[in-house]
């Protein structure tokens, strides 16, 4: 076979597989427009791009329903054991909010007694 | 080519003229580097940006064409070498997928797939010989390798093709 076959058949190949894609006509006024700073070059969104968005978002959602989900839980297990907070004994309030002092997760008073939140 | 040092009228008429006459080529030679239309589609559209910004530097030492291949094949390389491109390469494009095939262009379907099968190397000087119908000593300066290394990719390349073609020859 010649090369000049070879090359109809390759040339032909390749335009008949391709052929659903053509140029864009607006192509040289976007890159002029572009260069000009009239409009900013997009960059186009391959469809792999767009499912790895989509991939990517729901994951991020999945994780945030199970963290929401086991404090929820945790709360509610809390809860049903020592009844709501707003009912629990002065007592126990104070030393919860002192054991939260402890672990720094909230401040103490001047007096060196944590903050007694919902106490008189 | 002619240096274009004129007003930006001219330069944009030299930009048009060189969208409407590689346009469609390069686009097909992106596609089947980066089989990925849409990724080729901004290859195309980088490479005609980074021609109109060269323009009035251009000399015209080698062809417009080989000039516009060479900086279309570095841009498919600088996209090919993105961590994205790694990552996204790893899933099947529709592209990649063979289209509906009418009756009698079965061998045409094949022989496109295979082009695509190439490794891209060998696939780079498939397009360049055969599909730009450009010389070997123009391919050899558009990759930046010796012309010995352009003509063993084109042997190995025709060699695993050959099957196809003569098959593709036959059905006509």
């Amino acid at each position: 076979m010649t090369e000049q076959r070879e090359r109809e058949l390759i040339c032909r190949a390749i335009d008949q597989r391709f052929s659903k894609k053509q140029g864009d006509p607006r192509l040289a006024k976007q890159i002029i427009e572009i260069e000009k700073g009239d409009i900013k070059m997009k960059k186009k969104l391959s469809l792999a791009m767009v499912l790895a968005i989509i991939a990517l978002t729901i994951a991020v959602t999945a994780l945030a329903v199970i963290t929401i989900k086991e404090v929820g839980r945790q709360i509610a297990e809390n809860e049903k054991q020592q009844g709501y907070f707003v009912n629990w004994e002065l007592e126990k309030k104070i030393k919860l909010i002192s054991n939260l002092a402890d672990l720094q997760y909230i401040e103490r008073s001047d007096q060196g007694q944590p903050n007694r939140a919902g106490g008189p | 080519m002619n240096v274009v040092k004129g007003p930006d009228n001219a330069r944009e008429q030299e930009l048009k003229r060189l969208v409407d006459a590689y346009q469609t080529s390069l686009l097909r030679m992106c596609q089947i580097h980066l089989q990925d239309s849409a990724l080729a589609e901004d290859a195309v559209q980088e490479t005609f940006l980074k021609a109109y910004r060269a323009l009035s530097s251009f000399k015209n030492e080698g062809s417009e064409k080989a000039w516009l291949m060479k900086i279309a094949i570095n841009t498919c390389r600088d996209i090919r070498r993105s961590s994205w491109y790694k990552y996204v390469n790893r899933w099947v494009s529709p592209d990649d997928l063979p289209e509906e095939a009418s009756r009698g262009d079965v061998s045409n379907e094949e022989l496109s797939s295979a082009i695509l099968k190439l490794p891209t190397k060998q696939r780079e000087v498939i397009m360049l010989f055969y599909y730009q119908n450009m010389k070997l000593a123009d391919i050899a300066g558009i990759l930046g390798i010796p012309l010995s290394t352009v003509s063993g990719r084109l042997g190995r390349a025709r060699k695993k093709l050959k099957a196809l073609l003569e098959r593709s020859d036959q059905d006509d």
